[in-house]
């Protein structure tokens, strides 16, 4: 489990060019992912966490941490730490409950 | 951005931004994320927005200093994080987070107040990235703020009115 008693997620491992991972943010800015290089674990983990969760056909969504993710992936890391949560998890801690693409995505041209 | 946080980008005055497709990361039905970097307009005049004088305005208004790094610093008051982008002492970029909870439209007004002023104070305009980079005013904040798969979830979630922008 987490470190935070009211977080139902799990500590866990992401490869971020061999899984398959979705990015919640549509739009990323390119200096907050240059920041994020090269990967801090320890940096990651005190400020706010890399929180994923993994739906059934094991999609990996982004839900916090989208920029970290996005600079593992461009450095060619193939494993990082977050906390991973199923959908149901997700709804536990944030009560939200989890719907994959939002709600109702905007267009992209 | 976290999940609970939808953000803009306010670019200075000779600046522009642009638009890049993410050669990897990939979103929702296998859309490619967009990357959006700040670049200098072509005829863009250096110096028209110092940083730290952008940065004591918001101390003014009551932002506390929260992380000063190599290009950039953040502060912080009540809900809303900004992001001053420095290059060579000129402000490029200047992010805004603001973080969402259950009652955030009873602060749309004013959200939508501070960044009218901050505009005006400073030329800033938002940039609308899902068209490209254009930039708009200010009345298009919370229309912008909306494009975020974390406000969506929250104006579902808790039965947000759609955010209206004026003379739309």
């Amino acid at each position: 489990m987490s470190s935070n008693p009211t977080d139902s997620g799990v500590r866990g491992t992401i490869d971020p060019i061999g899984d398959d991972i979705i990015f919640r943010e549509f739009r990323l800015r390119g200096w907050n992912i240059d920041a994020c290089k090269p990967f801090n674990q320890a940096q990651s983990d005190a400020h706010h966490p890399i929180r994923i969760v993994v739906d059934h056909d094991g999609k990996k969504y982004v839900l916090q941490g989208n920029h970290r993710v996005a600079g593992a992936q461009e450095d060619g890391l193939r494993s990082i730490d977050g906390i991973l949560y199923t959908p149901k998890q997700w709804e536990d801690f944030t009560g939200l409950s989890f719907i994959p693409g939002g709600t109702n995505n905007p267009i992209i041209e | 951005m976290g999940w609970q946080e939808s953000r803009v980008t306010l670019l200075a005055p000779g600046w522009r931004q642009v638009v890049e497709i993410s050669p990897r990361a990939r979103t929702f039905g296998g859309i490619p994320v967009r990357i959006t970097r700040a670049v200098r307009e072509e005829n863009g005049r250096a110096g028209e927005v110092p940083t730290e004088a952008v940065r004591r305005w918001l101390e003014q208004h009551g932002f506390v200093l929260r992380e000063q790094g190599k290009g950039v610093c953040k502060l912080e008051r009540d809900d809303v994080l900004a992001e001053l982008y420095d290059k060579d002492g000129e402000l490029a970029e200047l992010e805004l987070t603001f973080t969402l909870s259950r009652d955030a439209p009873t602060r749309w007004e004013a959200w939508q107040a501070f960044v009218r002023e901050l505009c005006a104070a400073w030329g800033l305009r938002l940039a609308d990235w899902a068209a490209g980079g254009k930039l708009v005013g200010p009345e298009e904040l919370l229309r912008l703020l909306s494009q975020t798969v974390s406000w969506q979830d929250f104006q579902a979630h808790f039965g947000w009115p759609t955010p209206v922008t004026p003379g739309r």
